[in-house]
């Protein structure tokens, strides 16, 4: 108690000037968090692609077919099917869905493989399947985006599909909360980076085997591109072959060089969007260890008073701590807030995102304990150091000069 | 009460080690007044710091009512300054924008006195020393003389063993000086508490009962006080 009133009795002293700190430190941190957030989102896509253990000579393959041919989807399966059949070819991945109706509401249905899930971050909520369909005949599904970031785990979303509008029961198992990033192999250019293998979207995603059960192949539909993966045995010889085979299918670039192409779009990119935050974050740093230090300075006599009559350094030491702290505390609240409680309610469609397309997973609560920690840790270094260097009887002749 | 024996400091000068106490045997009892006096640099300073635990010093030994404090950390030695010694000083050490209410409480806001009754304790050290009704202004508000007396209210706060005074007098004019005296000597008097001032005035001096004399870190004389008019008068 007694404590608590001379804390607050010395911070009324110092209202002002902690105020102006403490505004800040919350800006540079809430302009460097969203910063961070917006390059996680651009590269979390080089993380996702590294994750999916493709072998090193994976190859993104867009095959030549006439895209306005009616007959385009059946090219596709042939070249696919022609693909899977060469020698060296351990797994196509491909995009495979189909539309099922939702109550009033069409929603796309998509069949997740095993390496395809390897490409896609963890549900936020609840967990992937392990048994595509259960004993009752109901079917395991994780639901993303928007569209579903009410849904618990264990509900039932009732869906028809096909023609006949045939009836199933799909039971949830995991929620991916906005911005719902999912695997999407639908473009092609010059030059191909890992975020053209990625889509934010709301749909339904199912086991291979569930998505076979519920999709003809008259109601599926295929990406215009795929990820041809190599067996990881195969020789040097084998993939060449298998790879010169693929230049008269269409056209492809290795992993290795789209990986390589997407680093060096990252180092620019962090050049553009993080050089600013961090020149302000530095700034707020500065500036909390300045007014600390100058806070340290000014109550110099205030600081040989309380000496004199029995208030160890030690303790004076933990009153400067609670101080530094309570400043830092507060301002990583506030962006704690801002990650966890703006993005939910983003998320959950309750709030427009005043923001570009952000991604705040568990290194972005790392990070800002990182930058709230080195805060605090500095400014007590510093003020610690000026104390340190001064015994009590220097303590009191300087503060009477 | 307090015993020390054979006591050296040394502080590095450059590259070698100016010597500021010398072999000081001192033995202070209960309820002496006591004046330690000398040129600029004989050491009485750093003999009143040594003596209120606020520095330390290299060699001997030093006991403070039956407890060797040689071997103190700071956080002790911090409690125990906090709870047995008072101290006024010749800037008064109070802090001037806060209340004469809260100066004075300040020792007991470090203790681990409980917080309901400290207002009236305070009170009624500000009443010992004649200065009640200034409870309420800020300490920049005050006179010398009514600083000096809020520094010794907040010296009496803690029922001190010993109040350490170094050049109490030392800003203040002659009148209030005697008066700043004969508060110091009546406490010292009614209450038993040992008082023990650095000094250059011979006013000062006049008040004390014993007299210790310093050159060059060693205590050169040692004596009790001649009788003087002044003291016997009060």
């Amino acid at each position: 108690m007694k404590r608590i009133y001379l804390f607050f009795s010395s911070l009324r002293e110092s209202l002002l000037a902690d105020l102006l700190v403490l505004a800040v430190l919350t800006v540079a941190l809430f302009v460097f968090m969203d910063a961070y957030g917006m390059y996680r989102y651009i590269t979390m896509t080089y993380d996702l692609t590294q994750k999916a253990g493709l072998h090193a000579r994976a190859v993104y393959f867009c095959p030549s077919v006439d895209m306005d041919n009616m007959e385009t989807e059946e090219q596709l399966r042939a070249i696919k099917s022609e693909v899977e059949a060469l020698p060296g070819v351990q797994e196509v991945l491909i995009d495979r869905w189909g539309t099922a109706a939702c109550g009033d509401m069409p929603v796309k249905v998509t069949a997740s493989t095993e390496s395809l899930r390897r490409m896609t971050p963890a549900p936020d909520r609840g967990k992937w399947f392990e048994e595509g369909i259960n004993a009752d005949g109901s079917v395991n599904v994780v639901v993303a985006g928007k569209q579903f970031n009410d849904a618990q785990i264990g509900d039932e979303i009732p869906v028809q599909i096909g023609p006949e509008r045939k009836p199933y029961t799909l039971r949830v198992c995991g929620v991916l909360s906005i911005p719902a990033v999912v695997p999407s192999f639908g473009g092609y250019g010059s030059q191909v980076l890992t975020s053209t293998f990625f889509k934010s979207e709301s749909g339904l995603l199912i086991g291979e085997d569930a998505f076979d059960t519920l999709f003809t192949e008259d109601i599926e539909r295929i990406s215009s591109q795929f990820f041809i993966d190599f067996d990881q045995n195969a020789s040097q010889e084998t993939i060449d072959s298998a790879q010169e085979a693929l230049t008269r299918l269409g056209g492809y670039q290795t992993l290795e060089d789209i990986l390589r192409d997407t680093r060096a779009f990252n180092a620019t990119t962090f050049k553009q969007v993080m050089v600013r935050p961090i020149f302000y974050v530095v700034i707020a740093f500065v500036l909390l260890v300045s007014i600390s230090l100058l806070y340290v300075f000014k109550r110099l006599k205030t600081f040989s008073v309380y000496y004199l009559l029995g208030y160890s350094k030690r303790r004076i030491l933990a009153d400067m701590a609670w101080r530094a702290g309570l400043i830092a505390l507060v301002a990583g609240a506030v962006n704690f807030a801002y990650l966890h409680v703006y993005s939910s309610m983003v998320a959950a469609g309750k709030i427009e995102a005043v923001v570009g397309a952000c991604y705040f997973g568990a290194e972005a609560d790392g990070m800002l304990l990182l930058l709230v920690g080195g805060m605090f840790l500095l400014t007590m270094l510093a003020s610690a150091l000026v104390l340190r260097g001064k015994s009590a009887v220097v303590f009191l002749r300087e503060s009477r000069d | 009460m307090i015993k020390l024996t054979n006591v050296n400091k040394f502080y590095p000068v450059g590259k070698t080690n100016f010597q500021a106490l010398a072999d000081i045997d001192l033995e202070i009892g209960k309820g002496e007044f006591i004046s330690i006096e000398g040129e600029s640099g004989a050491g009485k300073s750093t003999l009143l710091h040594v003596l209120g635990l606020l520095d330390t010093f290299d060699s001997g030994e030093y006991w403070f009512e039956g407890t060797d404090v040689r071997r103190m950390g700071d956080a002790k030695a911090s409690a125990l300054r906090n709870r047995r010694i008072g101290f006024v000083m010749q800037d008064f050490a109070l802090i001037p924008h806060k209340t004469v209410l809260f100066n004075v409480m300040l020792p007991l806001l470090f203790s681990k006195t409980p917080l309901r009754g400290m207002r009236k304790r305070a009170l009624d050290a500000l009443e010992q020393v004649g200065i009640a009704e200034q409870a309420g202004k800020r300490v920049n508000q005050l006179s010398g003389g009514q600083r000096q007396r809020v520094a010794i209210a907040r010296a009496l706060i803690i029922e001190p063993a010993l109040i350490l005074a170094d050049e109490p007098t030392g800003a203040l004019d002659s009148q209030t000086s005697r008066q700043i005296l004969e508060l110091l000597t009546k406490i010292n008097a009614a209450r038993g508490i040992t008082v023990v001032t650095v000094t250059h005035s011979k006013l000062v001096s006049d008040y004390c009962r014993r007299k210790i004399v310093m050159a060059d870190g060693r205590i050169v004389q040692d004596q009790a006080a001649p009788a003087s008019a002044l003291a016997e008068g009060i």
